[in-house]
């Protein structure tokens, strides 16, 4: 618990890094909100090797968060620290949204909200298809689930029995125009998958072992595919951006990366 | 495999049952000795794919009504090394999942076939809603995307044959129904990205056609070789990568004044803007003439063949242009 504590703390420290050198907005908030599930992902279950493909499978379907991805592929070795000097520089393959580099662990392309949910039913139909006993890992938003296409995904994946697929609802309770009611609605995400015929468990998105636990106790013996809810703050780990709309996307100034800094230490 | 589909009787019978039969027995027979998934929205067996469905169970995945998912679980499928061809109407594919096709099959390259069906009018009383009039007009500006429009049940063997051994993405728009129109009788030559001059008369006139407008353009290049007027039909299969070199040689090379486009499509975005386009930036002084839908309204109402003979997209219609381009 510990340890994964202060490996994730040195990941936000990364993150930090990166958008300070680039001098340029950033998606804070969302992306420290997920970044323990997406840690705990690669950390435990995804390995180094992307070119095989009988493998685990990670998405990024709420895709403006990369930031997340970036830190946890640069901590674990899998992106070189070059991206310091790439992230969002003109010319760069490391924007605000992924661009598929799969050999360096960045599986598809997002930035379009309620696609990757599809593709990721797509790669755990097509394990089913190659008898693979591999899974699929997907993060997508809560603001994110407003889009319609989320659920066509959601029943194709009870249609077509996907107990090997784990969508993960990163439910910071914010988005662009600020909380989800505001901008649309809240929805209850565990009646809903519940309803759809997922198997369900809401977590808090910030304790790695009820995260673990989660996935460990996922019942794969079950035709149902799986829904972990998790509940996060927005921004989770730095004062002034935690359930703050203005750190959805913003840029740090000088003042603010020292006292993010500071708080990380 | 593939000498006992071109035969003489099988287009005669396929042109007979329509291009959706066509497409059925196309994906059955290439099944056998190709591995490919097949998906559809909610329109599987109205796809023609009844026989494949019942001979390859495993093999078909139903999407339900949910075209824009279907793209990307297709999309995740190829990831596994699966090769997906899917089925629905024109405009769900090209209006609907457009963003879908955008991503995963343009901006991620991932090599998904998409069959659209009754792109065009061939659904006739089924109206606007149901119609491809501009699918090739936004599948074009879509980058690394492949589109063919196959003239014939053997074209459209041989594009999918084609499309299936390749390793990237493809939108494949058909245009009819029943009775759908033979140009090619038994096996021939077929390259995917060259056109095929289908009929050469004389260079009194060039008609650029694809798909349903391919047979009438022959019958009038015929009828008017008898009249001394020498016409020359090119069929333009592929729309994307255009095969620009057949307009050099057809019509540079042999110094064509007349040039109708038709097509069964707005006369925007496709064809029509091709050679425009392609006229224009060459600064060649030549008469042209083109037929398809107009673009400021929506196309009436009617039977397939009541709507093309409205748009002149049939056999009379293209004499007529012919005959007021030689006045």
């Amino acid at each position: 618990m510990e340890a994964s504590r202060i490996e994730i703390k040195k990941i936000k420290n990364i993150m930090l890094d990166l958008a300070y050198r680039s001098g340029k907005a950033t998606h804070f908030g969302g992306a420290f909100s997920c970044l323990d599930f997406v840690y705990l992902v690669f950390n435990e279950y995804m390995g180094v090797d992307f070119k095989k493909i009988d493998r685990n499978y990670f998405i990024l379907s709420k895709g403006h968060t990369v930031l997340a991805l970036y830190g946890v592929l640069n901590h674990q070795g899998i992106i070189s620290d070059e991206i310091f000097d790439q992230f969002l520089r003109d010319g760069s393959k490391f924007i605000s949204h992924p661009i598929m580099n799969v050999e360096i662990g960045i599986e598809s392309s997002n930035g379009s909200l309620g696609q990757g949910v599809s593709m990721a039913c797509g790669i755990a139909l097509g394990l089913k298809k190659i008898k693979s006993n591999k899974k699929v890992f997907c993060v997508l938003g809560d603001g994110e689930c407003n889009e319609g296409s989320v659920w066509e995904a959601v029943q194709f994946a009870t249609a077509h029995d996907l107990n090997n697929l784990i969508f993960y609802v990163d439910v910071n309770g914010f988005q662009n125009d600020g909380t989800t009611s505001e901008s649309l609605t809240e929805l209850p995400f565990d009646n809903i998958f519940n309803a759809f015929g997922w198997n369900v468990k809401t977590v808090n998105g910030h304790d790695y072992e009820e995260i673990k636990n989660a996935i460990e106790n996922t019942n794969f013996q079950t035709q149902k595919p799986n829904a972990i809810i998790g509940k996060t703050i927005k921004g989770n780990g730095i004062s002034f951006m935690e359930n703050n709309a203005d750190w959805h996307n913003n840029v740090l100034s000088e003042k603010l990366y020292t006292l993010a800094k500071l708080e990380l230490s | 495999m593939s000498t006992e589909f071109f035969t003489e009787r099988n287009a005669k019978l396929l042109g007979r049952m329509g291009v959706r039969a066509a497409l059925g027995q196309a994906i059955n027979h290439l099944a056998k000795s190709h591995d490919f998934q097949v998906m559809s929205a909610d329109l599987g067996r109205s796809s023609g794919l009844g026989p494949f469905i019942n001979e390859f169970p495993d093999r078909y995945i139903g999407a339900g009504i949910a075209e824009q998912n279907m793209i990307g679980v297709a999309a995740g499928l190829t990831k596994i090394g699966l090769k997906p061809i899917l089925t629905t109407f024109a405009p769900f594919f090209s209006f609907r999942s457009s963003e879908q096709i955008r991503m995963n099959l343009g901006y991620m390259q991932q090599p998904v076939i998409l069959v659209a069906l009754a792109s065009g009018v061939a659904l006739g009383t089924l109206g606007n809603s149901h119609f491809g009039l501009e699918d090739v007009a936004i599948m074009r500006n879509i980058p690394n995307l492949q589109i063919t429009c196959p003239t014939d049940p053997f074209e459209l063997y041989k594009v999918l044959e084609y499309a299936i051994t390749d390793d990237k993405p493809y939108y494949i728009r058909l245009n009819g129904s029943i009775n759908y129109p033979i140009v090619n009788r038994s096996d021939y030559n077929f390259v995917f990205g060259k056109h095929i001059l289908q009929v050469d008369y004389g260079n009194d006139i060039l008609i650029v056609a694809n798909g349903s407008q391919v047979y009438p353009s022959i019958r009038n290049a015929e009828y008017f070789k008898e009249l001394g007027i020498g016409v020359k039909v090119l069929n333009c299969h592929t729309i994307n990568p255009f095969d620009y070199a057949s307009l050099d040689k057809y019509i540079k090379e042999n110094k064509i004044k007349k040039v109708i486009v038709t097509e069964e499509h707005s006369i925007n975005g496709s064809l029509g803007s091709i050679l425009t386009e392609y006229l224009f930036s060459n600064k060649l002084d030549v008469d042209l003439e083109v037929l398809g839908f107009p673009c400021s309204e929506f196309v009436v109402n009617g039977s397939y063949e009541f709507i093309l003979n409205n748009y002149n997209l049939t056999y009379e219609g293209i004499q007529n242009a012919i005959n007021n381009l030689i006045k």
